[in-house]
């Protein structure tokens, strides 16, 4: 039982039916009992052999429908519809008033048996009202609602009709046979036809012209059979399919409607397949072609129906597969964006960072009376991890700075930008180099992440002297070029780099700059930059670059090298940043 | 470079032959922290490096500092003079134990 497709919720069926109820209940019981009278009269053209005998019984069919979609209420009009039905009972000779009515009384409840179980047998094994939709439902009704309803019809009908006298001798079995057959068969095809209209009155261009042409075509093929005497009944087949197929249950039962009448017609007149040698043999004939015919057109539209439903589900399925992709791509897009916007941050502040830290070097020396300065910091990355600095210090002094930080990125140009603020701020209050540095590493040492050390380079220029004192902290030996073209570097004294150990004591040297003599500071990534065949420039390449700058400005000095390694290291990708400091003390 | 690595209970002994530059300092960083943060006791054998440059350096002292925070022992042996005047002049030497050959470091463990 499926909710999707209810019986009808009928009105008046509580115990308390209402006055207003009682008019409608008699006006649908006054429209039923006409269409079964009307029907009842109709039928009598269709009559088969000297008794006149219908090989359908239509009035069943409209039974069934009508306590399905109405209830038990219309009960009444099928008793008295079907009581009346056997007035021409009225016109065979000793017919008696009594006779009549006793058989009829029977009759009728015959058929308000078998319109009630014909209606619960398809709501109690299908759930709809419209078995059109599923095959199984297709079975249940034929089987249900049209063959068993259809034998206690036909069962009670009989046996009263025989009870009243109506049934000659020796009959009984015939008269069952055709009142149950032609119930049935009422019932396949009415009951079909009412269901499949009541569901869906609605009327469209396509239904109309399958039914006429369901019902034009039946009457041609039952002319032409006519006509040609010839039996071509096994056309209809294909017309009732193309109905099916154009125009569901309501085509295909107007359809089967048609063609029933159309074969009965050409088989009065004595054409067609289901001529047999007595009338009770076309009859039976007839009614197993329509059971055919029945069976045949609502399997179709049933299996039709199931085909539209799958096909339905998987377009519902690839519907919602396809809005899951969408949603998906929609998150995926979302998420890209977000990425984005957040990559277009830290390229910001990584572009913000790097303004911040190339001005904290100082870049204009044009203050320094008593010496010449050119500095330069070319970075890896964005952010370097190298520095140097120029400060002026009491008494005449100058401190000189170059210094390079473990490791490149944000978290170098950090320790850089605590190192040079430390190291600035002890410069001025140490009583010498050696002891700046000494502090400067204990503050480095104490909250160290672990592989943040820094190599340094401090050095103080007494402007007046040219005496310089220097600590290397692990760092590259600084040059000094002399005058006369010589150059040496200031042996390292055995001082680890900053941040490693705390306690360390830091060992000094010194030199003393003659007039137009310069220092030269630098960081490795000047004597390890490398070559195509990975070949380092080395210290001895930079201090004959030294020799050779004698006599010059540091600014001269300084670009030479730069370009010397520029030069040198062309090709291959920057590995580390590289950072010049050079001071001449003018004479 | 080439560094090749034997094991003996909870002791590794990582002989690094050849040149040890910036090309190769993150790549034998990698592998000594893995071996310290794995073994108690790891021994480097210089015996075979002909040559360390200033980033090659930074990589000893990186890893001396890792295996004191992780408190494990770290030795270098066999270092050639050249070498051992580098790790001297930069003030690197008193941050390892040194030792001449691995026996004498394998000796020197804490029973």
């Amino acid at each position: 039982m499926t909710l999707s497709r209810p019986f009808p919720v009928r009105e008046g069926g509580s115990s308390e039916a209402a006055p207003r109820s009682a008019g409608r209940w008699l006006l649908l019981n006054l429209l039923v009992l006409i269409a079964y009278s009307v029907l009842g009269v109709i039928i009598l053209f269709f009559g088969i052999g000297p008794a006149k005998i219908s090989p359908i019984y239509p009035p069943a069919g409209i039974a069934v429908a009508a306590v399905i979609v109405l209830g038990p209420r219309i009960l009444p009009a099928v008793f008295i519809g079907e009581f009346l039905n056997g007035f021409p009972l009225l016109f065979l000779p000793d017919t008696t008033v009594r006779m009549y009515v006793l058989a009829n009384i029977g009759v009728g409840i015959g058929a308000m048996l078998e319109a009630w179980i014909g209606a619960r047998l398809l709501e109690q094994l299908t759930g709809t009202w419209h078995p059109f939709e599923r095959s199984r439902d297709v079975v249940v009704f034929l089987l249900g609602s049209s063959l068993v309803a259809g034998l206690v019809g036909g069962t009670i009908g009989s046996l009263s009709l025989w009870l009243g006298g109506f049934v000659p001798p020796g009959e009984l079995r015939i008269t069952f046979v055709t009142f149950f057959l032609s119930d049935a068969s009422g019932i396949a095809v009415f009951a079909a036809l009412m269901l499949a209209w009541v569901r869906e009155p609605e009327l469209d261009r396509t239904v109309i012209v399958a039914c006429l042409v369901g019902i034009a075509g039946a009457a041609l093929i039952a002319g032409l059979a006519v006509a040609s005497r010839f039996a071509i009944d096994f056309l209809y087949l294909p017309l009732l399919l193309w109905t099916a197929f154009r125009a569901g249950p309501r085509g295909v039962t107007v359809a089967a409607m048609a063609i029933t009448a159309f074969a009965i017609l050409t088989t009065i007149n004595g054409v067609g397949s289901f001529v047999g040698r007595t009338p009770n043999e076309s009859i039976l004939l007839l009614e197993v072609f329509l059971a055919v015919i029945t069976f045949t057109g609502l399997l179709t539209v049933a299996i039709l129906a199931q085909r539209r439903a799958a096909e339905a589900a998987l377009e519902a399925h690839n519907r919602m597969l396809e809005q899951r992709v969408r949603e998906r791509t929609a998150e995926v897009a979302e998420k890209n964006r977000l990425l984005k916007e957040k990559q277009a941050r830290i390229d910001d502040d990584l572009n913000t960072a790097r303004v911040l830290q190339s001005s904290i070097l100082p870049a204009d020396f044009s203050a320094y009376r008593a010496t010449a300065i050119a500095a330069s910091m070319r970075p890896a990355l964005e952010v370097s991890g190298d520095f140097y600095d120029v400060f002026p210090l009491p008494a005449g002094r100058l401190g000189l700075v170059v210094a390079d930080v473990s490791g490149k990125g944000v978290a170098a140009a950090f320790f850089m930008a605590v190192t040079r603020t430390l190291l600035r701020g002890v410069a001025g209050e140490c009583e010498s180099p050696a002891g700046c540095l000494v502090r400067v590493n204990d503050a480095l040492c104490r909250e160290n992440p672990i592989d943040m050390f820094v190599t340094a380079l401090y050095a103080e220029l007494d402007e007046a002297t040219g005496a310089v004192r220097l600590v290397n902290a692990g760092h590259c030996e600084p040059i000094v070029v002399r005058a006369d073209g010589t150059a040496e570097t200031v042996r390292r004294a055995g001082n680890p780099p900053l941040g490693v150990t705390a306690g360390r004591d830091f060992a000094e040297r010194s030199v003393t700059l003659g007039p137009g003599e310069m220092l030269f500071l630098y960081t490795d990534g000047v004597t390890e930059a490398v070559n195509r065949e990975g070949e380092q420039f080395h210290m001895a390449r930079l201090v004959e670059i030294a020799q050779a700058s004698a006599g010059q400005s540091p600014q001269e000095l300084m670009l030479a090298v730069i370009g010397r390694v520029e030069k040198f290291s062309a090709g291959t990708l920057q590995a580390d940043d590289i950072t010049c400091l050079v001071v001449r003390r003018n004479g | 470079m080439e560094a090749t690595e034997s094991r003996a209970g909870g002791t590794t002994t990582l002989r690094i032959s050849g040149r040890v530059d910036g090309s190769v300092s993150k790549q034998l960083e990698q592998r000594v922290q893995d071996i310290v943060s794995r073994d108690e006791h790891v021994i480097v054998d210089l015996g075979a490096m002909s040559y360390v440059s200033s980033a090659g350096l930074r990589c000893f002292i990186v890893l001396a500092k890792y295996a004191k925070a992780k408190q494990k022992s770290l030795a270098l042996v066999a270092l050639q003079d050249e070498v051992s005047e580098i790790f001297e002049i930069s003030g690197l030497l008193n941050l390892f134990k040194v030792y001449g050959t691995v026996d004498d470091a394998v000796a020197a463990l804490p029973r």
